[in-house]
């Protein structure tokens, strides 16, 4: 969120809507005189307190300090949760449960490749599999895919990457 | 009907992915079958002269997608075996296969739209793709490999594969005439490909 620097900015100058306004106007007395019969200086200075009271969080940062990383910051193109069905944590386990599934081929893994599907669109990533059956090492065509995603955690020590997969059956 | 370009055009500015997946799906399910499926192919063969730039050697491409009716005569939806090839490639390897999807499938609505709809967005995604690793080969490496951390440039933040892509959407999707019709079953076909998340049906 964008921070405004209150004791610099005039009031005539803020939006109607911003918090600070509201603020200031809620703690005009009443009786006919409004906002408009205080001083601009003397409502941002109130609404400044109570901005400061009511919301450390939304205090402006110092200039020594380092901005906080978000998933919001630093990975903007990643899902902030995990979609539905997506339970393998990694590539290799949904091919291992995919492998388990299908006893009578053996299974290889083609190039990962942007789907440009499915809850993280281009960002995420597809593998075809490709089957061969196992008694005669003929081939067995492509019976699934895997999807991935690229997650974002916000955690208390900052934005923790991580994959979910699914299996994708395509025939 | 009405001419597609103002709502091709549109969907590039303000839809999603799946907007113009599910465009192009309406777009589609009432035409013809054999025009849907040439609308998929000549978008399909637009990747053609980059593979066959890429590998000379490799003829089968360009015979399935001169007459994939004959290909799938042959060899239902299977492709040729070859080597394991880098992700744009892959990427219209899975546009010939869903091509060939729609094809076996042709006279199955939904499952013909929706192979078609994955060819023609798989090609697009070959296209873009392709450029991406040219022009950020370190985002691009990271992506594929699954470097997390790296990944902070996606192909979705690069200018030269979102120009690709527009060019590309354009092509297939501006000529096509605006969906007009609502019917029950296309609601129903759609719903059901959503919950496979735009995928084959």
């Amino acid at each position: 969120m964008q921070r405004i620097p209150m004791q610099r900015m005039p009031m005539s100058t803020l939006p109607a809507r911003n918090p600070v306004v509201v603020a200031a106007r809620l703690v005009t007395p009443s009786g006919g005189r409004g906002a408009r019969a205080l001083p601009a200086r003397s409502s941002v200075v109130v609404a400044a307190a109570l901005v400061a009271l009511a919301c450390s969080s939304c205090a402006p940062a110092r200039a020594d300090e380092p901005a906080r990383k978000t998933c919001e910051t630093e990975y903007p193109r990643h899902l902030g949760s995990t979609p539905s069905g997506y339970s393998h944590d990694s590539q290799s386990d949904a091919f291992r449960a995919l492998q388990r599934e299908l006893e009578e081929v053996s299974l290889e893994e083609e190039s990962r490749y942007s789907a440009g599907s499915g809850p993280c669109g281009s960002n995420g990533w597809q593998v075809k599999i490709r089957a061969k059956w196992k008694k005669s090492g003929t081939d067995a065509g492509r019976p699934a895919s895997l999807m991935g995603c690229p997650i974002c955690d916000d955690t208390s020590s900052g934005p923790k990457t991580f994959e979910k997969w699914r299996i994708s059956y395509d025939d | 009907m009405t001419t597609s370009s103002h709502d091709a055009e549109r969907l590039l500015e303000t839809g999603t992915s799946q907007d113009r997946s599910e465009w192009l799906f309406r777009a589609l399910y009432d035409a013809p079958a054999d025009r849907a499926l040439e609308v998929a192919r000549l978008a399909v063969s637009r990747y053609l002269p980059i593979f066959r730039a890429k590998h000379p050697e490799l003829a089968w491409p360009g015979e399935l997608l001169a007459d994939p009716g004959a290909w799938t005569a042959e060899h239902e939806t299977g492709l040729v075996d070859d080597p394991d090839h880098d992700s744009a490639d892959t990427a219209f390897r899975h546009g010939l296969h869903a091509l060939l999807v729609a094809w076996v499938h042709r006279d199955d609505r939904a499952r013909r739209t929706a192979a078609a709809v994955v060819a023609i967005r798989s090609v697009r995604s070959a296209f873009q793709t392709n450029v991406w690793a040219a022009d950020d080969p370190e985002a691009f490496t990271a992506w594929a490999t699954g470097d997390l951390v790296g990944a902070r440039r996606t192909l979705e933040d690069n200018a030269a594969a979102a120009a690709v892509g527009r060019r590309e959407w354009l092509a297939v999707a501006g000529g096509l005439a605006s969906p007009a019709s609502w019917s029950a079953e296309l609601e129903a076909a759609l719903e059901r490909w959503r919950a496979r998340e735009h995928a084959l049906l």
